[in-house]
């Protein structure tokens, strides 16, 4: 069955998210400057964000030993991004002047373009100052679904993945601590990404009011525990051990399994998921969203 | 070698499996039988890396590599003795 999904407030948003787009156009071959080499007595990775932030193995780091390691948390960072974004142009791809998308489909034109210029920004930093991204530790799994669940999946996925992504960026466009660079890439995506999160807001929610009421008990339980399950997941890969380990801090996977588990970590997952956790709650998506253990 | 991993994927398995399991064997199918959900596959991985002291190279592999432990083991820990 086809379910046209138009109404009217995502139209108007995506009338007018393109237009913004437009008038915004950025060229990623000349918007940065790219030195030769880069000043490392810097930070590149907030501190309060960096993963063992607030841990006994970071209070025993001296400043430069943060600093180091704030570079490879850059790198893990811009990885993520890099994967989670390919998984999204893939997906945004597949699904361009499709019947049902139609509505969509000049916003989605945008969408793509301006993902693949934040892939380019991220995968030059990784390429030319590093060894490349970190690679990514998932494989895809074939699945059966029912109707409308793996777009909604797609998309809510998506929207986790942007809107985690979105609290770091924000925070670090503004941090000028930063090396101008990293603090400039960051700003760049947030700019951008601000209009990713308004158009995947709605259209996650216009997909959960054409699709949820048509879903078997067992579908939407699914449905529901994959959800919570991904935003779990996309925790998990801010604790990266390749990052312990090139900069330097022996044990990496037990630093892992320890920074997960810290109060201070829990405490600063769960304040950056706020936001998400309340529209998935508000929306009836996750009703119980706030119990989620994240 | 092989055994140690062997027992510690059987422990891993077990500490982290998302149902009870009334038998694991090194043949239990892992993501289909419904012990790990697929979003765990990372933290499999991660494991494996860190108690086989090699990277394990994701790209192009399907979940297949990862059904049983039987399968990991052949895949990510004994390669090393057929080169």
């Amino acid at each position: 069955m086809e379910t046209n999904i138009n109404t009217d407030k995502l139209d108007q948003i995506v009338k007018r998210l393109c237009r913004v787009s437009e008038d915004n156009y950025i060229d990623p071959f000349s918007r940065l400057e790219w030195p030769e080499e880069l000043d490392r007595d810097n930070w590149f990775t907030s501190p309060e964000l960096i993963s063992i932030e607030g841990t006994p193995i970071w209070d025993k780091l001296d400043e430069s030993q943060r600093k180091y390691l704030s570079f490879f948390e850059a790198i893990g960072f811009y990885s993520i991004n890099i994967h989670g974004e390919r998984m999204l142009i893939e997906g945004v791809a597949s699904r361009l002047y499709r019947k049902d998308k139609y509505a969509v489909t000049p916003y989605l034109h945008h969408f793509l373009d301006e993902e693949n210029k934040h892939m380019i920004y991220f995968g030059r930093f990784c390429t030319l100052y590093a060894n490349g991204p970190y690679p990514e530790k998932k494989v895809k799994f074939d699945q059966e679904y029912e109707e409308g669940e793996e777009d909604f999946l797609f998309f809510a996925k998506v929207m986790v993945f942007e809107e985690i992504v979105d609290i770091f960026n924000r925070r670090q466009a503004k941090d000028d601590r930063l090396h101008p660079l990293a603090k400039e890439i960051n700003w760049l995506h947030h700019f951008e990404e601000s209009r990713h999160l308004s158009f995947g807001r709605e259209f996650v929610k216009v997909l959960w009011q054409s699709y949820s009421n048509k879903w078997t008990t067992n579908g939407l339980k699914r449905i529901r525990d994959t959800i919570s399950s991904y935003i779990e997941a996309t925790w998990k890969e801010y604790y990266n051990p390749s990052v312990y380990k090139d900069a330097g801090l022996s044990d990496p996977f037990s630093i892992r399994k320890m920074a997960l588990k810290h109060p201070t970590s829990i405490t600063r997952r769960a304040e950056i998921s706020a936001p998400l956790i309340k529209f998935l709650s508000k929306t009836g998506i996750l009703p119980n969203a706030e119990e989620l253990p994240i | 070698m092989s055994n140690k991993i062997r027992k510690k994927l059987h422990a891993f398995i077990i500490e982290n499996c998302e149902s009870e399991i009334s038998s694991l064997s090194d043949n239990t199918p892992i993501f289909e039988s419904g012990l790990f959900k697929s979003v765990q596959i990372m933290d499999l991985i991660l494991f494996v890396e860190e108690i086989s002291g090699k990277e394990v190279d994701v790209e192009g592999l399907k979940p297949g590599a990862f059904k049983d432990i039987d399968t990991i083991i052949k895949n990510f820990v004994e390669t090393e003795k057929k080169n």
